[in-house]
């Protein structure tokens, strides 16, 4: 059971108000989409859930049980994971060494000093697991900085999987995509669904309607509309907005 | 390790295993042998902060002061023991390390490297104006050469040779640890937060914890070479308040561009001959163009620390 929700979130830098009575659960399984304009307060919401910044007002609940304001790495272990929108890899490591890092076991050896790096089977062993699963087989040793955009996207997904998470964030997962590599990373995705829950922000209409299972619009810091796919294509807001420029399918 | 630098570092060690017998033949003096171990030595630590994990510290040559500082005064009035006095030192350095490192580890980059000015500072005035304890300007005086008890001999150490094997075999042994630090899961991990401290967080590791721990090492090993070469403390500031000072901050100030290419070699290279070499070259070239001035002085291998005595 991995339930994600957001109560009322609030949040302000200085005078600017960036969040205001954010509230969206994301279901346990489910693929939940977050769409809406440049700026909307998306990522800053991502943040807020993944413990980068404390919200004035609100709660965070996981599973119930309330995560708000905890730091990022006590969020991580317990089981919230999230990919970034600006990639941060580990430029010079090898894809393996970026997501062993992630590995939760390899995590608990973090502060052996004597021990070796190198003789580290469960890391290796799960870490070639997520990569084969991320579609990036055949290039454990590639040097991340190495890799092709398509391919480093990839490794940034993985990383975030190679924790075994219940929730995966993913922040624009298909940014600087092209055709044939946002089809490829929306069969990773599609080949996730169910298993975990993922929470998606994205701009790409084609992807994100073909995948979720409702989606919420933010826009303002506010959320100005929420449902399924069908229901937000007849949303007469998002009708009439850039985001609804979508052509038939 | 690849073959080729197995080679190398064989090579190194041999040069420095017989440096005593061919340091004379160069026009150079046995003494000048411990003070490349030991400036390679600081270089190795302090790389493990700035180019294993990317945080630049400024202020680095302060724990090596105390080190000293705590070797001299706990020779002189805890008991005359060359081990207990090492240890001794070695522990105040990685606490004095420890105290800093608290209050700057949750930031980086320029801010960490602004605060460890800081920090060094406090020493600095500490050092300077606490005669009682410190000598001040002075430093401590009346030290000895303490004799390497090993039980069942007694070396001595008064002689520039054997102090120099003495300083070798404590080289080579931290060094070793320094390699096997690096090439543990502890330095991997280091090695990502200096590529992408974020993410780290957001993995799930306690990146403040991290940082302050690699702090503390940095300065413990660093002062280990440094307490074990000489016996009067020698210490650090940048800025002086009298010409020769000046002049030394000077020096410094223009050896920094040569240091920031060390420490920029050092962190590619990572290998410890290579650094070793980066240190020695400019510890004695500057000693030669030294030599043929008539003073005493060497430019340091590292921009930071320098000798302020003799």
């Amino acid at each position: 059971m991995a339930t994600l929700e957001a109560r009322g979130l609030h949040l302000r830098f200085g005078d600017r108000v960036v969040l205001e009575d954010i509230s969206l659960v994301f279901p346990d399984r489910r693929f939940t989409g977050i769409m809406g304009p440049n700026g909307a307060g998306k990522t800053t919401s991502f943040n807020v859930l993944t413990g980068r910044y404390r919200p004035h007002r609100g709660q965070v609940l996981l599973d119930g049980a309330d995560i708000t304001g905890l730091p990022p790495r006590a969020i991580a272990r317990k089981g919230v994971s999230r990919s970034f929108q600006i990639m941060n890899l580990f430029n010079d490591f090898s894809a393996l060494d970026n997501v062993a890092l992630a590995v939760p076991e390899t995590r608990a050896r973090g502060f052996s000093l004597l021990g070796s790096a190198r003789k580290d089977s469960v890391g290796t062993e799960k870490a070639e697991q997520v990569l084969a699963r991320v579609g990036l087989r055949g290039k454990e040793q590639v040097a991340a900085k190495n890799l092709s955009y398509g391919d480093r996207r990839a490794l940034e997904i993985g990383v975030a999987l190679a924790a075994n998470p219940g929730v995966l964030c993913l922040d624009e997962p298909t940014s600087g995509l092209g055709r044939e590599a946002t089809a490829r990373l929306a069969d990773l995705v599609r080949g996730l669904r169910g298993t975990l829950t993922i929470v998606a922000i994205e701009h790409d209409m084609e992807f994100l309607f073909g995948l979720a299972d409702s989606i919420a619009v933010i826009h303002w810091g506010q959320v100005i509309a929420r449902g399924t796919p069908a229901e937000l294509r007849e949303n007469p807001w998002v009708k009439n907005s850039n985001l609804g420029k979508l052509k038939a399918r | 390790m690849g073959a080729a630098q197995r080679i190398s570092l064989g090579l190194v060690l041999a040069a420095l295993a017989t440096l005593p017998f061919w340091i004379a033949r160069v026009g150079l003096y046995q003494y000048l042998g411990i003070e490349i171990l030991v400036w390679g030595l600081y270089a190795l630590s302090y790389n493990l902060l700035l180019g294993y994990t990317g945080l630049p510290s400024f202020g680095h040559g302060a724990y090596f002061g105390v080190g000293a500082y705590a070797f001299g005064l706990m020779q002189k009035y805890v008991g005359a023991n060359l081990w207990l006095d090492l240890a001794g030192a070695i522990l105040a350095a990685a606490l004095s390390g420890a105290l800093v490192a608290t209050f700057i580890s949750h930031r980086r980059g320029i801010y960490y490297a602004l605060m460890t000015i800081a920090f060094c500072q406090i020493f600095w005035f500490v050092a300077i104006k606490w005669h009682s304890v410190t000598g001040g300007e002075d430093g401590l005086l009346g030290l000895k050469r303490m004799p390497a008890e090993l039980g069942f001999a007694s070396i001595s150490l008064a002689d520039n040779v054997a102090l120099y094997y003495f300083v070798l075999v404590v080289c080579v042994a931290v060094t070793a640890l320094l390699w096997r630090i690096v090439h543990s899961p502890f330095g991997r991990v280091i090695q990502a937060i200096r590529q992408n401290e974020t993410r780290v967080a957001f993995v799930g590791y306690h990146v403040w914890l991290y940082k302050w721990l690699v702090f503390v090492l940095s300065a413990g090993t660093g002062a280990t070479g440094r307490v074990s070469r000489r016996h009067e403390p020698a210490f650090v500031w940048l800025c002086g308040d009298d010409d020769a000072h000046r002049r030394r901050a000077g020096q410094l100030l223009g050896t920094l561009d040569r240091c920031c290419d060390l420490f920029h070699r050092a962190r590619c290279a990572r290998r410890a001959h290579v650094d070793l070499v980066a240190v020695v070259w400019p510890d004695v070239h500057g000693h030669r163009r030294a030599q043929a001035r008539g003073h005493r002085r060497h430019v340091a291998g590292v921009a930071i620390a320098a000798q302020c005595a003799s």
